[in-house]
């Protein structure tokens, strides 16, 4: 599959191209959403492996596929850190909490007012990557999204290549 | 699973975000008086709208003229709807923490949004006279046949998402005027689809501004009274767990694929859901981007509190003995509103359930319009000459048919109602979201996913829907196309390569690359 092929600058062949990998973790984790999917239609219902694989998948599509719109020319730069961050936010959460016990319904443990695993759903997947991925894009935007004068780059460029097109 | 007053939710995804049942009636004078204000302004914001609406991109695009407040709160609005209000909190009480999974994608959804969507698409509209989605599509694959099947996938899903949502709006007018839901169903209606002829886009975008900032207040308002009622979250989770451990248990009443299937399909498939992301063509500096992930995520997340704390707080309220069983689910929060919080805050939330529903029909007219008006008739070749006069005879037709469908057909409403998210999704991702950012997607790849998307969405949702086939506990339409969706655009992507560039034009290509 050809990755972008954005062409600001030149790309040796051994640079890691972060889109290209982006692209290849949103097919293969749909797979695994898909065969997790496909498990359930196994005589004697769910496998127990199948949450393991479908919480892996969907968690690495989501990151997978922000990669993919963020990357300029191959590359995500700093971006890495966040959208790493955010995979083992979202990914460690839910397998944290298929690997914990139910709490104890007579006495049971609090966090924040929530049972562990509850808390960990609401607080950790839920509300955590808020100070992750809007800030990063907000952090990074000149840099990585849209900087001065891209704008009228693009405009310009773009007229210039319809004028350019065969009618 | 089939839960009160709900179809089956595991086969049905959607279905979970159908209003269907009536809810109590709250005929009191405040509420009325709160609720006759709020349709006026309403009115006032819709006649100012029509006054600045002179051409075809100001009804479909607001003339690319609206700053970044305006697009958040806009975009939270139309992401809402009433369900958030109404049917979410009775989906929370019926099952517990699974429910959550539905928004619980929300603080990474904004921010992926705009990655992959905002910029290209507002950068796009700079290159292209890009009005619409399937005008993305269609200039993208340099395909009429992709852009007119994007338009026949969005009207069919758009028909069905206005019937069930007016429905809605006709249940709760009647809840606050006592009129009937009939009546309910074309006053709403009336209203709505004024402002939306006369202002188009432009009066939904500031409409939803009043209306988003309706819904954030009476939500945050309502929380705390929540918090009060229950003896605080604590409280109210002592409370739950001694009688039914399994409701805060970590996928609710839901088996954990189930739980994680709403957090795939409401979160990839937030990428494809035209009324919230045909806003990003109308952002007058596309600079402001910047700001938009973390103004969005803050304003959904602060609308959503209502969604938790009236769900969890009545659960506890029943187990204490405080409130009755809920036949009806959806009247959790009506009920809580009579009898745990002031009246004229009930009002302002039975208005901000008004405007959560309107916001979102609004953005459906629009959409539907421009699909029938202008996506359709181009794919085969033809191009209306007055866009604007018949954008807004579309916006007429269109919604007096989904009026009728919802004061006359039921059953309709509800088979129609359960394709609206999942077809959207399945339809929308592969070839917008992730074609506007891979320039190794082919035509070919887009047409298979696009129709793969509305023919298994269409065949096994109206399947389970007249119980001839359902799929396994757990594994829902909306999800399993989504990803045959994205495994067939792939694939038949690969298979074509070669003929990737050429359906590529140059000038998109630089938006591509941008």
């Amino acid at each position: 599959m050809s990755s972008s092929g954005s062409g600001a600058e030149a790309s040796p062949d051994t640079r890691f191209d972060a889109h290209r990998w982006a692209l290849g973790l949103i097919v293969a984790s749909a797979v695994a959403i898909g065969v997790a999917y496909g498990s359930a239609f196994l005589p004697g219902g769910t496998p127990d492996w199948a949450p393991w694989l479908f919480m892996i998948g969907t968690s690495v599509i989501m990151v997978a596929t922000m990669a993919v719109g963020a990357a300029r020319g191959g590359s995500i730069g700093r971006l890495w850190i966040p959208f790493t961050l955010v995979l083992v936010v979202v990914m460690g959460g839910f397998g944290t909490v298929l690997a914990l016990p139910p709490v104890n319904p007579v006495d049971p443990d609090l966090w924040l007012g929530l049972p562990p695993r509850a808390a960990v759903v609401l607080y950790v997947i839920g509300f955590l990557p808020f100070f992750l991925v809007p800030v990063a894009y907000a952090w990074t935007f000149d840099e990585l999204t849209l900087g001065e004068g891209d704008l009228e780059r693009v405009r310009d460029e773009a007229l210039r290549a319809r004028r350019e097109m065969p009618k | 699973m089939t839960l009160p007053g709900l179809p089956s939710l595991e086969f049905g995804l959607a279905a979970a975000l159908v209003q269907a049942a009536e809810l109590p009636h709250v005929v009191e004078p405040t509420i009325v008086w709160v609720a006759v204000a709020y349709f006026a302004v309403v009115t006032v914001i819709g006649a100012w709208a029509t006054r600045r609406t002179r051409t075809a991109g100001d009804f479909f695009v607001a003339g690319k003229g609206i700053g970044l407040v305006a697009l958040s709160l806009s975009v939270m609005s139309a992401t809402l709807s009433g369900f958030a209000f109404i049917g979410g909190p009775g989906l929370v009480y019926s099952i517990g923490l699974g429910a959550m999974f539905i928004i619980l994608p929300a603080a990474l959804t904004n921010a992926m949004g705009a990655w992959v969507l905002a910029k290209r698409l507002r950068l796009m509209a700079e290159v292209r006279r890009t009005i619409t989605l399937p005008d993305a599509i269609g200039a993208r694959y340099r395909s009429p046949l992709a852009q007119g099947l994007a338009g026949v996938s969005i009207l069919v899903a758009v028909i069905g998402y206005m019937a069930t949502n007016i429905l809605a709006l006709g249940l709760v007018i009647d809840a606050v005027f006592g009129i009937g839901v009939g009546w309910g169903i074309w006053l709403g209606m009336g209203i709505t689809m004024a402002y939306a002829v006369g202002g188009g886009i432009v009066a939904g975008i500031y409409t939803d501004v009043f209306q988003g900032s309706l819904m954030a207040l009476a939500s945050v308002l309502v929380f705390l009274f929540t918090l009060r009622a229950g003896g605080g979250l604590s409280g109210i989770s002592e409370t739950i767990l001694a009688a039914d451990p399994g409701f805060l248990g970590p996928w609710g009443h839901l088996t954990p694929i189930a739980a994680l299937s709403f957090f795939f399909v409401f979160g990839l498939g937030s990428l494809g859901q035209p009324h919230v992301i045909h806003k990003f063509f109308m952002l007058r500096d596309p600079r402001r981007l910047r700001w938009y992930p973390l103004v969005t995520t803050l304003a959904l997340i602060v609308a959503m509190l209502l969604y938790f704390g009236v769900g969890v707080s009545v659960k506890a309220l029943t187990v204490q003995g405080a409130m009755e069983p809920l036949a009806n689910p959806d009247s959790a929060t009506p009920l809580f509103l009579i009898n745990f919080t002031p009246l004229i805050l009930a009002a302002l939330v039975f208005s901000g359930v008004a405007a959560a529903i309107m916001s979102t029909v609004n953005s459906f007219m629009n959409i539907g319009a421009a699909a029938m008006m202008h996506d359709i008739p181009v794919s085969l070749g033809k191009r209306v000459e007055n866009e604007l006069l018949w954008g807004r005879i579309c916006t007429v037709i269109i919604s007096i048919s989904a009026a009728l469908m919802a004061q006359h057909s039921g059953m309709l409403v509800a088979f129609l109602g359960v394709f609206g998210f999942g077809l959207f999704a399945s339809t929308l991702v592969p070839a917008l979201a992730i074609g506007l950012n891979w320039q190794g997607a082919t035509r070919a790849g887009a047409i298979a996913s696009i129709a793969s998307g509305l023919i298994v969405t269409l065949l096994f949702e109206t399947l389970a829907f007249f119980e001839l086939y359902s799929f396994p506990m757990g594994v829902t339409v909306a999800g399993l196309s989504l990803v045959l969706s994205i495994l067939l655009f792939f694939g038949v992507s690969w298979v074509t390569r070669d003929s990737a560039a050429r359906t590529l034009d140059p000038d998109i290509r630089i938006v591509m690359e941008a």
